[in-house]
């Protein structure tokens, strides 16, 4: 883990919400693994702690991060520009394992929102055959689906509205795809009902399954304990820290609430 | 001139200059040992530690506030066994700066075990006695340093038996700080801490649900710092013994505002989930404030508020 000033290589806009921000750190792109986290002072009045981001990309000098204006922190971060410079603290967080992937597994990577960001990271580095499921609430919120081609990830799409792709929630697209195909691992990244929903198929289909789980994180390395997430401990539970022992836990771990 | 001297001796606790980090906000050192040189601080106050291991509140356990934060972490902790063996030695291994353990606990007789547990462990500089945990209350939903006679009993039992100096940490959710800081002197406390978190609680309007699980939790950060301030400033002028001060310490200057106040040594809290390097800036900070006023040693600062 580094704090550093990284400076803003572009700041793009995607589309109405949703925002790429390059960012020059050679030091945490070295060494930053996909599902890990950065932790961002976006220098604003109107926001007081950090906020965390999941790693995009990484690479050479350069990590991006790919973002959604849902408040304060990401409508500051969003009105950044080229050449400033912004305080991050990372990589953070424990990434996706991927030891018992192989090259002739097939593998669903499941996103809602900017899920995509950890999880096009993954797929980026995955030699295996890759299935891209991306659920939205309507297709203008679609976004860089043509990157995940590129990277060799056959992409498939579902809207809430039916605007493009399969019509109804991303879980039911993953639904259908573990019924008609072999599929031998899932990940997923997006809102927790999504999460819950896909820890239960992936259950159900015995196909094991890792999820990344966004919570508000105030110190976010791992020493306030305000990350706190609900974890099957033997006949119990205890609280994990997503900053530390997460983001990404095993799907079948998580006390879903 | 000279260098001035930011060494102070606290009621026997040696601290090469008067900047710490707040029990609560450093963990046990591990994490901040990266981003931070340890070894450059005036000490180190533990996340709290209780007799037995506490699980810790249901998330959500944190909310930001306007120029702050609340929290409800509910003192989740691995008990003191656990912390002796394994996370009291790593600590010690990462910093030669002066390591305060900070302890709680629901009755007096816990104070009383973790002190006894704590007397046979030599290589610490301090005990910080948390009777003010927002989140952690006695059977009558008080804490103990929301009440003066209750203050008494926890700082008299504890430093009796005691063979470290023992810092008692209040609340600052009290009608008369100045009430419960004779308590805890006359109570033979070595040195009184505050504030503790400020009670407070935030509503989400479109569930109408608290935004925090156990529905209230203690405030921090710079929205708190005027009302810390004013209690700290009470307080030193309520005993004779040395009073550390903290709350929504953000820069040097805040820093030099409780100095000024009557607070010998300062802590900082919240600011390092912002920026870690705040004790730096604070201690360089204060350094450069002697240099200009000529100040040559700290304790002529301490108090001075004209």
């Amino acid at each position: 883990m580094i704090q550093t000033k990284a400076t803003i290589n572009f700041n793009k806009k995607l589309n109405a919400k949703y925002y790429q921000m390059s960012l020059t750190c050679p030091s945490i792109a070295k060494g930053a693994l996909p599902g890990q986290f950065i932790h961002v002072d976006v220098a604003s009045k109107k926001v007081f702690l950090r906020r965390p981001f999941s790693i995009y990309k990484a690479g050479g000098r350069n990590i991006e991060i790919l973002y959604k204006i849902i408040g304060a922190g990401t409508e500051a971060l969003s009105e950044k520009k080229k050449n400033q410079t912004l305080d991050i603290i990372g990589p953070l967080g424990n990434g996706y394992k991927t030891e018992e992937i192989n090259k002739n597994d097939k593998v669903v990577l499941v996103v809602g929102g900017t899920g995509i960001a950890s999880l096009f990271f993954l797929a980026n580095r995955l030699n295996s055959k890759k299935l891209f499921l991306i659920g939205a609430k309507t297709k203008t919120e679609l976004v860089n689906i043509k990157e995940l081609k590129d990277i060799g990830c056959n992409v498939k799409v579902a809207t809430d509205d039916g605007s493009k792709g399969y019509k109804g929630f991303v879980s039911s697209l993953l639904k259908k795809t573990v019924k008609k195909e072999k599929i031998s691992y899932i990940y997923a990244c997006g809102p927790k009902p999504m999460l819950k929903e896909i820890a239960r198929i992936s259950k159900s289909h015995k196909i094991p399954c890792q999820v990344s789980l966004e919570e508000h994180m105030a110190c976010g390395v791992g020493v306030c304990m305000g990350c706190a997430v609900k974890i099957k401990e033997k006949e119990s539970f205890e609280y994990k820290r997503a900053c530390k022992e997460g983001p990404v836990f095993n799907g079948q771990e998580v006390i879903w609430e | 001139m000279t260098n001035p001297n930011l060494s102070i001796n606290i009621a026997g606790i040696k601290l090469k200059n008067p900047v710490m980090l707040a029990s609560g906000t450093c963990g046990y050192g591990e994490q901040y040992s990266e981003l931070m040189d340890l070894d450059e601080l005036g000490a180190v106050i533990t996340k709290t530690i209780t007799l037995h291991p506490q699980l810790g509140n249901a998330p959500p356990r944190t909310v930001e506030t306007p120029s702050g934060m609340l929290n409800a972490i509910g003192l989740q902790n691995v008990g003191i066994e656990q912390f002796l063996y394994d996370t009291f030695p790593k600590l010690k291994k990462l910093t030669y700066a002066p390591v305060i353990v900070s302890i709680g606990g629901k009755t007096v007789q816990e104070y009383i075990n973790l002190t006894e547990i704590l007397n046979n462990v030599k290589e610490i500089a301090a005990i910080e006695v948390n009777i003010s945990c927002p989140n952690i209350k006695m059977k009558n939903g008080c804490m103990f340093a929301q009440d003066a006679k209750s203050t008494h009993e926890v700082t008299k039992k504890v430093s009796s038996l005691a063979k470290h100096p023992v810092i008692v940490k209040l609340s600052p959710n009290v009608t008369d700080i100045g009430e419960i800081a004779k308590a805890a002197e006359e109570g033979g406390a070595d040195v009184i801490s505050l504030v503790n978190t400020f009670s407070g609680m935030l509503i989400d309007i479109d569930s109408r649900r608290p935004k925090l699980a156990n529905v209230t939790g203690g405030l921090s950060g710079p929205a708190i710092k005027p009302l810390a301030l004013k209690l700290v400033w009470e307080a030193a002028n309520s005993v004779k013994i040395p009073v550390i001060g903290m709350g929504g310490i953000m820069n040097y200057q805040d820093a030099l505002e409780y100095m000024i106040a009557g607070a010998s040594a300062v802590v900082i809290g919240t600011a390092n989930f912002i920026d870690p390097q705040t004790y730096k800036k604070v201690i360089k900070g204060i350094e450069q404030y002697m240099k200009k006023y000529k100040v040559k040693n700290l304790s002529s600062l301490i108090g001075s508020l004209r």
